[in-house]
């Protein structure tokens, strides 16, 4: 049989936020994703103690916080 | 009596070093500078390499943007970090949305302020031009999809001078380099750089070319 509810949850203005959100962290973790690899690329040009690794770690850092934000919008919300 | 010729060389002030000596007297310049430090940013210059770096390369110089350069932005971060006060008040508008949301949303204004802090801090750092006895090597990450690498000899550089205006140039000491060689594209130019007055004397003197503002 057709189910109608399958329609009405899409009219749910929540569910357009949690959309929203969605594809707002998927773009930044593409973002975050460039930002990374221009820091690998720029560390093998300029080869400098400490930060560099600093850098990659932030990165890093963001992206997981971004994984981790989409579990939870997924999941928990 | 009038002299029909007389050796170049002889016509040279004293104090006017020769070509062949000038990286030595550079060298010497750097290490008696009180602001070295600034220039090369607070780093060793020896921990420091490139690709592309020749073994016997010596790096003499490490240039990058004043810090002061930083502080449009800093000033940038300081706002949205006030206005993140006053979101709470703009979020009671939206009612539909539970509490939780409000939070997440909070959570994401953060995120990006941190990533723009972020690129901002690799933008600096990353933008940086090399002085080594053999060449100058100019590294620019203007954007984050973009970045230029351009090396040349110090004998193709032409000339070499700085400009320092503004009262907050003039004020914390920092200005343009520019380096400029025979190819119409390949001018070197270190922007913002602290000492500006030092770091061209320290080209020119390796190139044996004169300064001017």
């Amino acid at each position: 049989m057709f189910d109608i509810t399958y329609f009405t949850e899409f009219t749910n203005p929540l569910l357009w936020v949690k959309i929203a959100i969605i594809i707002f962290l998927l773009g930044y973790g593409i973002f975050i994703g460039i930002v990374y690899s221009q820091v690998k690329t720029m560390n093998k040009i300029l080869s400098a103690p400490f930060w560099p690794g600093v850098f990659e770690l932030i990165a890093i850092l963001h992206l997981i916080i971004v994984i981790a934000l989409l579990v939870y919008i997924i999941v928990v919300l | 009596m009038p002299d029909v010729f007389v050796d170049q060389e002889t016509t040279l002030p004293q104090n006017q070093p020769k070509q062949s000596d000038a990286p030595k007297d550079a060298v010497g310049k750097l290490s008696r500078s009180q602001n070295v430090s600034q220039i090369t940013t607070h780093q060793p210059i020896h921990n420091i390499s490139f690709q592309g770096q020749e073994g016997d390369e010596r790096i003499l110089l490490v240039v990058r943007k004043s810090l002061f350069t930083n502080i449009p932005w800093i000033l940038t971060v300081v706002l949205l970090i006030i206005v993140s006060f006053f979101l709470p008040y703009l979020f009671g508008y939206f009612t539909f949305l539970p509490s939780s949301y409000m939070t997440l949303f909070l959570l994401l204004y953060y995120l990006i302020i941190s990533i723009y802090i972020f690129i901002k801090i690799i933008t600096w750092y990353y933008n940086i031009s090399i002085v080594t006895h053999k060449r100058l090597i100019d590294i620019d990450f203007s954007d984050l999809t973009y970045h230029d690498v351009a090396f040349t000899n110090l004998a193709n550089i032409e000339d070499v001078h700085y400009t320092q205006a503004g009262v907050f140039r003039s004020l914390f000491n920092f200005g343009d380099v520019y380096a400029l060689t025979a190819s119409d594209k390949a001018n070197f130019e270190a922007l913002g750089v602290p000492n500006p007055r030092d770091v061209a004397d320290t080209i020119a003197d390796l190139t044996g070319k004169k300064k001017h503002v």
